[in-house]
């Protein structure tokens, strides 16, 4: 409900209320007052109408009285009472003559219908009507009430009940009086009167009432009809006795029943009560009521209005002031919305305001009639718009800032940006990065756990940073035990004497200085675990170098006491093979050079030549293997000295010269003027040297070339052999320095080869700090070169050397 | 819990005040009177009554569910009350017959204990204007105001105990019998006052609606 409506609401209802309360009040009070007063003067219309009803029927009393006490009336009622015989005698005639003369003047003066005298025989001697002109018993003309009413005469003048005449069924009543006769006899003067005289005056208007009437009725037994006289006490009804101004046909025909709920006034009067009051009548409407008690008729007379008559001033009042309230109640409600609006409208007004300055939009209006009153209003109203213009300045001058500051803050934003693309490039790098080094670090830590070898990573301090389980299993340490202490705590080693290799003299220490150093079966050392058992392992130690820096190192060891006694083992053998092999080789050959020497024929010659050059290959076999072996085995002695290699070359390919002549293959050297000497092992050199050559000699076709080259290439000393031979097929290119490889090109060209010689050569040049490797085309030739530093081989301790 | 209990009080008090008003208009006597020696409870005190009841069960209503046509009932309510029984009030103190008493069911003259036919006990009209300002504090919304409803409360249990201890004991001025200015409190009355002074009294007053100020 807005605040409009619960006003105008509040505003009616504290108006309503008292002016209902007083209108009502009024009302009640005004219509009880007005009854009060109309029942005062009701009671005295009421009382003045039954003085009036007894007088009507005193003064007929009075006269009968005057009548009978006439003595001319009284002599000729004598007369004509006598004169039963003698009808036509003067004195009967003059006698009748004056009562004519009396009851025509009595009957023009007191209204009566007739005038009857009976004798004492109840008998109608005259009758001032003609109607009653037979002699008849009375009891004829007036059954219901004649006998009694001449009888009560005789105790004074008697008025009878009215009843209904039965020749002109007229409402009449009589009155009777006696006359004592001079011989003792009674004749009776009867006044027959129309009760509509009666009726008359119980006709009279109550002031100008409508409803108001006056009513006679009596108690009677139900259904009795007229009871007559006396009055009957025991009866149990009432008989109106009077026309109805509601009911004209009402007289002697209704009844109403003592304790019925109509008619209780007259219930009330007939019964010898006075009454006053409000009850209902016999047409069942509220009325007010008089009753009295006329004692001498046995009659209840009621004077009654309806009230609803009585109280039409009131009402008439009332619809008076209901119309003035409901002017009053419209003009309140006009007054409250014009006063709720007063104050409404500028709230809602103010309301609206409020909600566009919430939304955003300072720049309002605000009328002038809102501002202009000095209630709390106007001043509310006022303080809206000073503060929504004080805010809408403030938005203008922070708007200006901020255009200000938008400039430097996009060329910001823009750098922002930018740098923003970086980094997310620099993130998306790092990510991957970060990607790739997880990778690489579960890839490591794969590795590591799944390497079959020992791995101790350390620091450059050699404190370990990192041990694999191989390793914690080999030693015994824990990784919890082993991480933070030092290479010399948890891998301590000896040499083959038993002596503790120190720290200075430990692999490690020379791959902290940017080594790579591994033992070999022959310098295995002795490891001592954590149970202080000792095993031999081989190990290698690497320097780790992030950004040309040595930050660690990393040993990779294998328990090699197995393979150190396989090697062993295999070392004899191979010793022992080789000489049990080489004696009886070199036996051979030696008698077949004898045999040589003796005469043999041609064939005998060839096979002697043959069983000379198998020979001679199977000493070479024999020699090539003890020469593998000796190399896989690390004992081969690496002894550099200063060596020219374009003079090795050169004393290679002289030895060489008888099969370069043989194959009619031209031979180019080419060596750098300005070749320094290098450190190196000329004898296994020399042995790579003569491989290379051996080799392009072979699958060099006849009249083929090939050209030998040193030269110097950063820091190595390049060595290179190329021929126009078979070359090498593409498939069989990373078998080429495997043991005992021969592609089928090489097989078909030369069926006499061991495949040792690459492999060979390989091993010799990588032992010695170089590289080698090749190219070549199918059909087309290669090229097999090797590389040594110009620093030189680092010597090495062996036990053999090549071909010893 | 609480305000059940107030509203069932708040409608055995409306019944009552009906079963009185139906005593009245159909004249009988146990329902106006508990005994004839007694002081009948008047019409216009059981119109009080009805209207009272009501009014409790509004004023619960309104602090379950506020809204403006309770509130509006509220004052209607209680400023009719107050409007009935500040007229009887200053009718008693002037000493004008203001008709109000006999407006729709008149009294006889000279019923038990009655100087004035029709008009109740100066304490049960002082009551109903305590009664009537109660719906106001609702509608005034002034949540400190609410205690006073729990206050006017105990008032009307207090009088209507005193009354009911007078007839008990006899003794006719804890029954607010006032020599030939105020009629005697009825047994009823003060019953009523009672069970609606229970009802006031077990408002809850801490279930005001959050805008009240």
């Amino acid at each position: 409900m807005n605040l409009q409506k619960k006003l105008i609401a509040s505003y009616l209802l504290i108006t309503l209320m008292p002016i209902l309360l007083i209108t009502l009040l009024f009302y009640t009070n005004i219509r009880q007052s007005q009854l009060a007063a109309q029942q005062n003067l009701l009671e005295q219309i009421a009382d003045s109408k039954a003085k009036q009803v007894q007088t009507f029927f005193d003064d007929f009393q009075e006269d009968m009285n005057l009548t009978k006490d006439n003595p001319a009336v009284k002599r000729d009622l004598q007369i004509l009472a006598s004169a039963e015989d003698n009808l036509k005698s003067p004195e009967y005639k003059q006698a009748r003559e004056d009562l004519d003369s009396v009851s025509q003047s009595l009957i023009k003066e007191l209204e009566i219908e007739a005038l009857l005298v009976t004798n004492f025989k109840k008998e109608v001697v005259y009758a001032s009507n003609q109607k009653y002109e037979k002699p008849q018993s009375i009891q004829e003309f007036f059954p219901i009430v004649g006998s009694s009413a001449i009888d009560y005469a005789k105790n004074g003048i008697y008025i009878s009940d009215i009843f209904i005449d039965k020749k002109d069924n007229n409402f009449d009543f009589l009155v009777t009086g006696s006359l004592q006769t001079d011989n003792d006899s009674f004749n009776t003067i009867i006044f027959v009167v129309n009760a509509q005289k009666l009726y008359d005056i119980l006709h009279e208007k109550i002031d100008s009432y409508k409803s108001g009437e006056f009513l006679i009725g009596r108690l009677v037994s139900n259904n009795s009809g007229s009871s007559g006289y006396p009055y009957d006490v025991s009866g149990n009804s009432v008989l109106y006795l009077s026309p109805l101004l509601f009911n004209p046909f009402a007289a002697f025909k209704s009844q109403i029943s003592i304790g019925s709920s109509l008619g209780k006034p007259i219930q009330m009067a007939v019964q010898g009560n006075n009454i006053s009051g409000f009850d209902l009548d016999y047409r069942g409407k509220q009325v007010l009521a008089i009753g009295r008690f006329l004692p001498k008729q046995k009659w209840g007379l009621i004077t009654k209005v309806d009230v609803d008559e009585l109280v039409l001033p009131v009402d008439t009042v009332l619809k008076a002031i209901s119309v003035f309230s409901l002017v009053t109640l419209l003009v309140i409600i006009f007054i409250a919305w014009l006063l709720s609006r007063g104050i409404s409208q500028p709230i809602l007004e103010l309301t609206d305001i409020a909600k566009k300055i919430g939304a955003g939009d300072l720049n309002v209006q605000i009328s002038e009639r809102l501002v202009t009153p000095k209630n709390e209003i106007g001043i509310l109203a006022k303080t809206i718009f000073e503060s929504a213009s004080k805010l809408q300045d403030y938005y203008k001058d922070l708007d200006r800032k901020v255009k200000e500051q938008t400039k430097d803050l996009e060329i910001k934003i823009n750098e922002a940006e930018a740098a923003k693309k970086a980094i997310l490039n620099v993130m998306e790098d790092l990510n991957n990065e970060k990607d790739m080094v997880e990778r690489s670090k579960a890839r490591d830590e794969a590795i590591l756990s799944n390497i079959g070898d020992g791995l101790i990573a350390t620091d450059e301090k050699g404190t370990i940073q990192i041990i694999n389980k191989i390793a914690q299993q080999m030693l015994g340490w824990q990784e919890r035990e082993a991480l933070g202490k030092s290479i010399m705590e948890i891998l301590p080693i000896k040499d083959e004497k038993g002596n503790l290799i120190p720290y200075e003299n430990r692999p490690l220490n020379q791959a902290l200085q940017g080594q790579v150093v591994g033992s070999s079966l022959i310098q295995a050392y002795r490891a001592k675990r954590k149970d202080n058992t000792e095993f031999l392992i081989w190990d290698i130690a690497s320097p780790i170098v992030l950004k040309n820096r040595v930050v660690g190192g990393v040993i990779v060891f294998r328990d090699v006491t197995k393979e150190a006694e396989v090697d062993r083992m295999k070392t004899e053998f191979i010793s022992l093979a080789s000489h049990q092999l080489r004696t009886p080789l070199s036996a051979i050959k030696w008698f077949t050079e004898l045999l040589n020497d003796t005469k043999l024929d041609k064939e005998q010659t060839d096979m002697a030549d043959n069983i000379a050059l198998s020979t001679e290959r199977m000493i070479e076999l024999v020699n090539s293997l003890l020469n593998v072996s000796r190399i896989e085995s690390g004992r081969i002695v690496i002894n550099p000295k200063p060596t020219n290699l374009g003079n090795l070359a050169k004393d290679v390919i002289k030895e060489l010269q008888q099969k370069i002549q043989e194959r009619k293959i031209s031979v180019n050297v080419n060596v750098l003027e300005t070749l320094p000497e290098i450190n190196i092992d000329s004898q296994l050199i020399h042995e790579v040297y003569m491989n290379l050559l051996t080799n392009a000699i072979k699958y060099t076709p006849v009249n083929g070339k090939i050209d030998m080259t040193i030269s110097i290439k950063a820091k190595d000393v390049i060595s290179q052999v190329s021929d126009d031979g078979i070359g090498i097929p593409k498939d069989d290119k990373n078998k080429v320095f495997t043991k005992f490889y021969r592609s089928a090109d090489a097989i078909k060209l030369e069926p006499n080869g061991n495949g040792l010689g690459l492999y060979l050569a390989k091993a010799i040049v990588e032992s010695s700090g170089g590289k080698i490797g090749f190219e070549s085309k199918l059909d087309k030739g290669t090229i097999f070169w090797f590389s040594m530093p110009l620093t030189g081989s680092i010597p090495k301790k062996g036990e053999v050397s090549l071909d010893s | 819990m609480i305000n059940k209990f107030s509203k069932t009080m708040s409608f055995i008090v409306v019944i009552g005040a009906i079963l009185v008003m139906i005593g009245w208009i159909f004249d009988i006597d146990i329902l106006k009177s508990i005994l004839p020696q007694f002081v009948t409870i008047k019409f216009l005190t059981a119109s009080c009554f009805l209207l009272s009841g009501i009014l409790l069960f509004m004023i619960l209503k309104n602090s379950e569910n506020r809204n403006d046509w309770n509130e509006l009932m509220l004052l209607f309510i209680g400023f009719l009350i107050i409007l009935i029984t500040a007229v009887l009030m200053i009718s008693l103190s002037l000493g004008i017959t203001t008709g109000l008493e006999n407006l729709f069911i008149a009294e006889a003259p000279g019923t038990v204990e009655t100087p004035s036919p029709g008009r109740p006990a100066v304490v049960t009209t002082i009551n109903f204007v305590l009664v009537g300002i109660s719906g106001l504090i609702i509608f005034s919304r002034i949540q400190r105001l609410l205690i006073a409803i729990r206050f006017f409360g105990f008032i009307l249990i207090f009088s209507g105990s005193l009354v009911i201890l007078g007839y008990i004991i006899n003794i006719p001025e804890l029954y607010f019998k006032i020599g030939n200015i105020s009629s005697a409190m009825a047994v009823y009355t003060a019953i009523l006052f009672i069970l609606l002074g229970t009802g006031f009294l077990s408002f809850n007053t801490n279930n005001a609606p959050k805008d009240y100020i």
